[in-house]
């Protein structure tokens, strides 16, 4: 598998903070060597790896014990710099988004709306990185690069 | 300038221009460990997965009428 990046991906991205999804912790559990080489170059560029404890939640849940649930908490640490605070009036900017979504909201998980909110509530220098691209319909976010993980034989595309 | 912010019980300083938290140095992946750990919660995730679909058999085999059991 191969992580490929358009010319003016680390452009885009240098000095911000790059909010990751719950889908990059599941894939990079795949492909730990390509996606650790693909965070610490971001990371030698400036760019500040972040998520949010709605992320975490849904990563660690599930978890059959306490070692079990550790570690998996710990995949995600060991990426991130910090987990990102909700300001006082993230329950208002949430409301708010939802009613932007309108009808595509009904299908948006509760994670995916978090992160939503908290890209209302870091407006500048904050970007996210998913692969689920429906849950963040372009006419609200703006799509500012992308990069595909090659794959033998097909192609992932993650937003940010 | 640095503003504290309280979140959680932990207090982050957060750049007031850009409301975000200020990290001074980024920490790199052990690519070693990394891959070990990432090995050892691949498996958690798949004994999970063999879990819901054990639960999922088991529901439907004990409901006759064969409704789907919403959760």
């Amino acid at each position: 598998m191969k992580i490929v990046t358009p010319t003016d991906f680390l452009s885009v991205l240098k000095g911000n903070y790059l909010l990751l999804d719950t889908n990059v912790f599941i894939d990079d559990l795949i492909h730990p060597n390509e996606f650790g080489q693909f965070f610490n170059n971001l990371k030698d560029n400036d760019v500040t790896l972040v998520t949010v404890h709605a992320v975490l939640a849904e990563f660690v849940k599930g978890a059959t014990d306490e070692k079990k649930l550790a570690e998996k908490r710990e995949i995600i640490e060991k990426i991130i710099e910090t987990y990102l605070p909700f300001r006082e009036d993230a329950y208002n900017d949430l409301i708010k988004l939802i009613g932007n979504m309108q009808e595509d909201g009904k299908t948006a998980s509760i994670t995916d709306l978090m992160l939503g909110t908290m890209l209302m509530q870091y407006p500048r220098k904050l970007l996210l990185m998913s692969k689920n691209i429906t849950d963040f319909p372009t006419n609200i976010f703006t799509l500012r690069t992308f990069c595909h993980l090659v794959h033998r034989k097909t192609i992932h595309i993650y937003g940010i | 300038m640095k503003v504290p912010l309280e979140c959680y019980g932990k207090i982050y300083y957060m750049n007031q221009k850009f409301n975000l938290p200020v990290i001074k140095k980024k920490k790199k992946i052990n690519l070693k460990t990394f891959a070990k750990l990432a090995k050892r919660v691949r498996a958690y995730f798949e004994e999970e997965e063999e879990y819901l679909e054990s639960r999922k058999k088991k529901d439907e085999d004990s409901n006759p009428n064969r409704f789907s059991v919403c959760s």
